[in-house]
């Protein structure tokens, strides 16, 4: 599996989805992040629903990335169409971790659960690709999730979260390609949210949870300056 | 009115933790793991003891591992995404919380509903 995450904001690092990355050693400290409790433990409709409507965000701010890297072209022989290719390519990379994390890490999804996941990773890339947002939006939405929330446990459920994740990610790259193909413009491109756009609210959100973090990370014994190794 | 099992915490909760630690050729990783409730007091053990390969732990049934990368601190984008895919609030991130205690009240509460069906 690659174990290179490219973020929705452009940076790629070593990051690995659903299992831990190779040379990761001794632990030195651990602190709570929260409790994930789904509002209905069996068939947990409304979570699932949620959860989807957050993956879709996640489309869109892949999206944005992606389509800043393509635009101005998705010919063979420039950047744009070797990014595609690229984005083909790791469409297929990506659907198989998805598929090995949930058979092989989590182990929680029935063969029906993962198939209906894969099945749906593919029909929503394949509307997402040919322009057709509508139909992939209600793809995403008005999926039947309740058939693989029947019998998913909490470890089912992780395991369908990180495969929806992974594909929806991949059907905004190839997504990305073929809006701005089909819309042509940049400016006619419904353009989703952006890092740039992100709220005021969202960024004091995230600097109260990142000191929460350093305050609770340094009282568990984490040393500060290692705190601060690799921070973006 | 029917009779219920009562409910597993490990079936139907996790305690999501920030894991920290030494990489073997040097530096440092991150992981965002999730602990089976029934193992949470002993995985805090094993963090204070200091001597945990954290490369055990699904083989060690604590639970599942949710990312984990290189690096002293997650990238802040990846953070935003793991609360995104849970459907946390990122302000809640990192609260002031007994999750054991939070667990235990959500138990009830969906074993009083199963109780009201």
């Amino acid at each position: 599996m690659n174990d290179v995450e490219h973020t929705p904001s452009g940076h790629s690092s070593k990051i690995k989805w659903g299992a831990l990355i190779a040379g990761a050693g001794i632990a030195v400290a651990a602190v709570v992040g929260f409790v994930f409790f789904p509002d209905a433990a069996y068939g947990a409709v409304e979570t699932i629903k949620q959860l989807l409507t957050n993956s879709y965000n996640a489309v869109g701010d892949a999206g944005t990335w992606v389509l800043e890297k393509i635009f101005g072209g998705t010919e063979p022989g420039t950047v744009g169409g070797a990014l595609y290719s690229a984005g083909n390519s790791v469409f297929e990379t990506v659907k198989s971790a998805g598929t090995w994390i949930g058979d092989k890490v989590i182990g929680g999804l029935t063969p029906e659960a993962a198939q209906h996941v894969k099945d749906l990773g593919k029909q929503a890339a394949e509307l997402v690709a040919s322009g057709d947002i509508t139909e992939a939006e209600k793809k995403f939405a008005e999926a039947s999730f309740s058939e693989i929330a029947k019998p998913a446990t909490t470890q089912g459920l992780i395991g369908f979260i990180m495969n929806h994740k992974l594909i929806s990610t991949a059907a905004a790259a190839l997504g990305a390609y073929g809006l701005s193909k089909h819309l042509g413009s940049k400016n006619e491109f419904p353009l989703p949210r952006s890092e740039a756009d992100e709220s005021f609210a969202m960024k004091e959100d995230m600097r109260r949870m990142e000191s929460l973090l350093a305050m609770r990370a340094a009282y568990a014994g984490y040393p500060q300056d290692a705190m601060q190794q690799g921070r973006a | 009115m029917a009779e219920h099992k009562p409910l597993d915490p490990d079936n139907v909760a996790r305690v999501v933790m920030l894991a920290f630690g030494n990489m073997e050729q040097g530096g440092m990783y991150w992981a965002y793991v999730a602990v089976r409730p029934s193992r949470y007091e002993e995985f805090k053990r094993r963090m204070t003891g200091k001597t945990y390969n954290i490369q055990n732990f699904v083989k060690d049934e604590f639970g599942e591992v949710v990312v984990s990368g290189e690096g002293g601190l997650p990238p802040r984008e990846v953070t935003k995404q793991v609360a995104l895919l849970f459907g946390v609030p990122v302000k809640q991130l990192f609260a002031d919380i007994d999750p054991l205690e939070a667990i235990a009240r959500g138990v009830k509460k969906l074993e009083e509903n199963e109780d009201n069906t």
